[in-house]
């Protein structure tokens, strides 16, 4: 026999705590850029032809004639742009919060494929500033602009560097632990990724004969090849309350909590602090020797249904046995939301 | 590097072939007149001077990159090394692949201009011509769109003159 007591609250509010701290990124989709021929340069090694021909008349006879062809080979140019792509004011974190994501966008920008070598390092641009430690550096694999975990590999350099097509674009994860104390509401951290071409970089207009496509020569464009951006965390002092209450109903009209009774639990969400609490998802696991009642589950006084679908909530779909509704992100202004579901008691 | 291949143009042996020759006639296409014609290119680049003014300067095809963005000037020569005068010379030059006309940058002294966007079809001033979009309808063309650029010389040319005709392309 299950009751709702005052200790299950507690544990459910670290749990919630837990959950909903783990926000999920805002990342604008760093979406491949499609590639139009010549929109960032004729391919290096390409040879270009030209002649010319003539055509006119001597005494009785009419003539024509070409020119000699010139022949001329496009250089490879190596430009890169580097672009953090989350919403300002950066990434909302808490303290001791791991593997936060700063989204990238690297981009090729010259005329030949190239390859990178990426670094990361804490920077510091306010003396307020906290400081992360970079933790990972993945590379999108699937082109999908959101972090894939098992799926978008780790950065290695020897195994596992960014490779981008002319006019092409690749989103890259930077990942920093936030430091676990002495944060204060709206601080901010930052990471600073660098990403260097392969083929050349330094002073811009620098020659490297013969490395191109086709033997052509390789200049570097005005970026000198390289690039930086910097990615801000942003301390967020929101949290979110669950005030769960439990009403017993029995078959036989009392509220004793006998076998077959039915348990209507209410959990009441609201968030208090500054700042936003991002996609907050609340998961309430179904009490052991309880069953849940198929169709009972409600998000303010609406119906959700028990499947996982484009709706806010299900039952043992998202996870067995449990109860998932996303809130959405919160702040301390946001309305308290209700969520309703019952159980039977087995 | 091999990217300059601008060589000289082929002196074009012929004969020269009288009005009312009683030589044998050789079919025409093998009569070639006394006129040489010689394509070069150069790349314009923009320096900066001793007085720190920007400057336009033509380099050598092998002493300057060519990478997307860059102009080349494309300059042809025609000289008359036969006995007659040469009349009606016109000389044609495709815009090439990957290449963009600069607008306004034809030259040719003692020539009519025209230029054509349907690849050499047909040929007219800037304002004369037009493209058909999909549906038919007619519009002006923009100079990015030319395909061949032809120089009509409106003299004839006598034996031993020469001249020079050129026009400028961005590297897309």
């Amino acid at each position: 026999m299950t009751t709702a007591k005052k200790t299950d609250m507690n544990n459910y509010q670290e749990r919630l705590k837990r959950t909903i701290m783990t926000a999920v990124l805002i990342a604008l989709v760093g979406l491949l850029t499609p590639a139009k021929s010549g929109a960032m340069g004729t391919a290096a090694g390409t040879l270009l032809n030209n002649t010319a021909s003539a055509s006119y008349t001597m005494g009785a006879g009419s003539y024509s004639i070409t020119s000699n062809t010139n022949t001329i080979k496009v250089d490879e140019i190596v430009n890169i742009t580097l672009v953090w792509q989350d919403a300002l004011p950066g990434v909302m974190v808490t303290a001791g919060q791991t593997n936060r994501v700063l989204t990238m966008k690297l981009s090729n920008t010259g005329n030949a494929a190239d390859t990178y070598t990426l670094s990361a390092i804490a920077t510091r641009i306010s003396t307020t500033d906290f400081t992360p430690a970079p933790s990972g550096l993945y590379l999108d694999a699937n082109g999908n602009g959101s972090y894939d975990p098992g799926v978008d590999l780790p950065y290695d350099p020897d195994t596992n560097v960014p490779s981008v097509a002319p006019d092409q674009s690749l989103t890259i994860f930077l990942m920093g632990n936030i430091p676990a104390t002495g944060l204060f509401d709206g601080q901010k951290g930052n990471l600073q990724l660098s990403a260097v071409s392969k083929t050349a970089s330094g002073a811009p207009h620098a020659i490297l004969s013969g490395k191109g496509p086709g033997n052509c020569d390789v200049v570097v464009g005005l970026t000198g090849g390289q690039a930086s951006a910097v990615g801000t965390y942003v301390d967020s002092g929101i949290e979110v309350n669950v005030l769960k209450a439990a009403v017993v109903a029995n078959q036989l009209g009392g509220k004793q909590p006998v076998p077959g009774a039915t348990i209507h639990y209410t959990l009441v969400v609201t968030a208090g602090g500054s700042g936003t609490a991002v996609d907050v998802v609340i998961t309430d696991p179904i009490p052991a020797n309880t069953t849940y009642v198929a169709g009972s589950l409600k998000l303010d006084n609406a119906a959700l249904s028990d499947a996982a679908d484009a709706d806010a909530g299900d039952e043992n779909a998202t996870t067995a046995n449990t109860v998932t509704v996303k809130l959405g992100n919160m702040t301390s202004s946001t309305p308290a939301r209700t969520i309703a579901f019952d159980v039977k008691i087995n | 590097m091999n990217r300059n291949k601008a060589m000289i143009g082929i002196m074009l042996a012929l004969v020269l072939l009288p009005a009312g020759a009683r030589a044998q006639q050789e079919p025409q296409k093998q009569h070639k007149g006394k006129i040489v014609l010689t394509s070069i290119t150069e790349v314009e680049v923009t320096e900066t001077n001793a007085k720190g003014e920007k400057e336009m300067k033509r380099l050598e095809i092998g002493k300057s990159k060519v990478v997307p963005g860059n102009v080349l000037v494309y300059t042809t020569t025609y000289r008359n090394i036969g006995k007659q005068p040469a009349e009606d010379i016109v000389i044609t030059n495709p815009v090439p692949a990957h290449m963009e006309y600069v607008d306004r940058s034809a030259e040719g002294k003692g020539t009519k201009i025209a230029f054509s966007a349907d690849k050499g079809k047909s040929y007219g001033t800037p304002y004369e011509l037009t493209i058909a979009d999909a549906k038919g309808k007619k519009r002006g063309v923009d100079a990015k769109e030319y395909t061949h650029l032809q120089w009509t010389v409106v003299k004839p040319l006598p034996p031993g003159g020469s001249g020079r005709v050129s026009f400028k392309a961005r590297l897309q």
